[in-house]
């Protein structure tokens, strides 16, 4: 009896104190690859990668790493994504220009280490698909619409797009003596921006003054990228208070740098 | 921990009873902690042995030296970076970690008692305590936040081991046997708790014949 007491705990501390071991020790941590790049009609793109494996650890951190040279590094324009759909996942890139080509890789982490994809995936001429546009105008117009009268202009000067201290510019005029004068918040280039009564508002956002009146905020503007060096921005529908009547305003125009 | 380790081996060591000497070479498996970053390797022991109570009780009381293997050039680690003011996402920064030495040298003491005797083969299950040093050296990088390159360490580690001792008497003098062993070890500074298995090969030899 006065073994067993002793050997017993031996055996039992024995047992008890081991732990598997991995034989492969790349086991110990995820694994990825990057599966797609889509462009979207709105000028993102989206980019899909998967899990191949997760590793020893439970999986903390997902996401992806975009450069316009090819082997983009973990620390480039990286975007984590906090949501699994099985195991894939995705992430919307915006920003980006017709005028370039863009590689992206997935990574992934655990609670060992990390791993990025052997694998890159790469798209190039970026742009808005004309198919989003809800309307279709003639070139260098501009429509001025209340419920009293429809006012049709013709523009006859188009500023170069001109930047100043952080902003984008462009200067319309028509025939008819209406201006238009538009502030992007960031070189504007392929995207959806949304009008906005403040001219320090970053990323997809631009001030629209008509005529001295600022367009409200959260309408649409169409910008697609003609070539690298001009754009043609659509209006379809931006709502204008005049301070007498509200109003909305139509245009399409080509500028360039 | 070690002060009373050393104080209590140079007791038992001055006692005549220890007139017996063994050397024990193993394949060490680390586990716990450090099983993902290192190889298994050898680990080498000498001691004094001496055994009471007819063969039923054996004590050892040795020294234990062992060097590993990183199973890795460079380990993928990160860190993560989050400033709220900037973005409510996490930058997950990369880095590596490299291991250039690691080994464990020290003292121990143990008891085992005899399970089983069959003619020449005795089994014995056995418990201690032991007490020494991990020495390491390694390169450590994450990117934007640190470089810490060519660290050394020096961490006092204490613990206890349990075995399964198997031994053939080959003649009065000479016992030849296999062991498993796991050893649960605690750094005082840097390593935090750590485990590993071994499994060797025991020659005992008795200077007093019996």
């Amino acid at each position: 009896m006065r073994k067993l007491s002793f050997i017993i705990p031996v055996i039992i501390l024995l047992i008890a104190a081991c732990t598997k071991v991995e034989k492969d020790v790349n086991n110990y941590y995820p694994e990825v690859r990057t599966v797609s790049a889509e462009q979207l009609p709105d000028g993102t793109v989206k980019i899909t990668g998967e899990i191949i494996r997760e590793g020893n650890a439970a999986l903390y951190y997902v996401g992806f790493c975009m450069d316009t040279m090819s082997g983009p590094v973990m620390l480039s324009n990286q975007k984590s994504v906090d949501t699994l759909n099985g195991n894939k996942f995705s992430a919307i890139y915006s920003s980006l220009t017709k005028s370039k080509k863009y590689y992206f890789k997935a990574w992934c982490a655990n609670g060992n280490g990390y791993a990025i994809a052997d694998n890159e995936v790469s798209i190039d001429s970026v742009t808005i698909s004309s198919s989003i546009i809800p309307c279709t105008l003639p070139l260098d117009t501009l429509t001025t619409v209340t419920t009293q009268s429809a006012k049709d202009e013709r523009l006859y000067n188009i500023s170069p797009i001109e930047q100043n201290t952080l902003e984008w510019g462009i200067s319309l005029y028509t025939y008819t003596g209406s201006d238009m004068h538009i502030h992007f918040a960031q070189k504007p280039i392929s995207g959806v921006y949304k009008t906005s009564s403040n001219n320090g508002t970053k990323g997809f956002y631009a001030t629209v003054l008509v005529n001295g009146y600022l367009a409200e905020p959260g309408d649409n503007i169409y910008v697609e990228e003609i070539s690298g060096s001009e754009i043609q921005v659509t209006i379809c529908d931006a709502t204008v208070y005049t301070g007498v009547l509200t109003g909305s305003i139509k245009t399409k125009f080509r500028a360039s740098y | 921990m070690k002060k009373y380790l050393l104080t209590l081996i140079c007791v038992v060591l001055a006692s005549s009873a220890f007139s017996q000497i063994g050397a024990k070479v193993s394949v060490i498996s680390p586990r716990g902690d450090l099983g993902p970053q290192f190889k298994k390797g050898a680990e080498y022991e000498l001691y004094y042995f001496n055994d009471f109570a007819k063969d039923k009780v054996l004590t050892r009381v040795g020294f234990f030296y062992s060097k590993l293997q990183s199973r890795l050039d460079t380990f993928p680690i990160y860190g993560v970076k989050q400033d709220y003011s900037q973005s409510p996402d996490p930058v997950i920064l990369p880095g590596y970690l490299s291991y250039h030495k690691m080994s464990l040298y020290g003292f121990y003491i143990d008891i085992a008692y005899r399970a089983v005797k069959v003619k020449k083969f005795s089994l014995y299950a056995g418990i201690g305590i032991t007490g020494g040093y991990m020495d390491y050296s390694y390169d450590r990088g994450i990117e934007t936040l640190v470089i810490a390159n060519g660290v050394v360490r020096n961490d006092e580690i204490y613990g206890i081991r349990t075995s399964i001792q198997g031994y053939y008497d080959l003649n009065k003098h000479i016992k030849i046997g296999a062991e498993y062993m796991h050893n649960l070890f605690t750094g005082e500074k840097y390593v935090g708790n750590y485990t590993h298995s071994l499994l060797g090969i025991n020659l005992l030899y008795t200077i007093k014949a019996k």
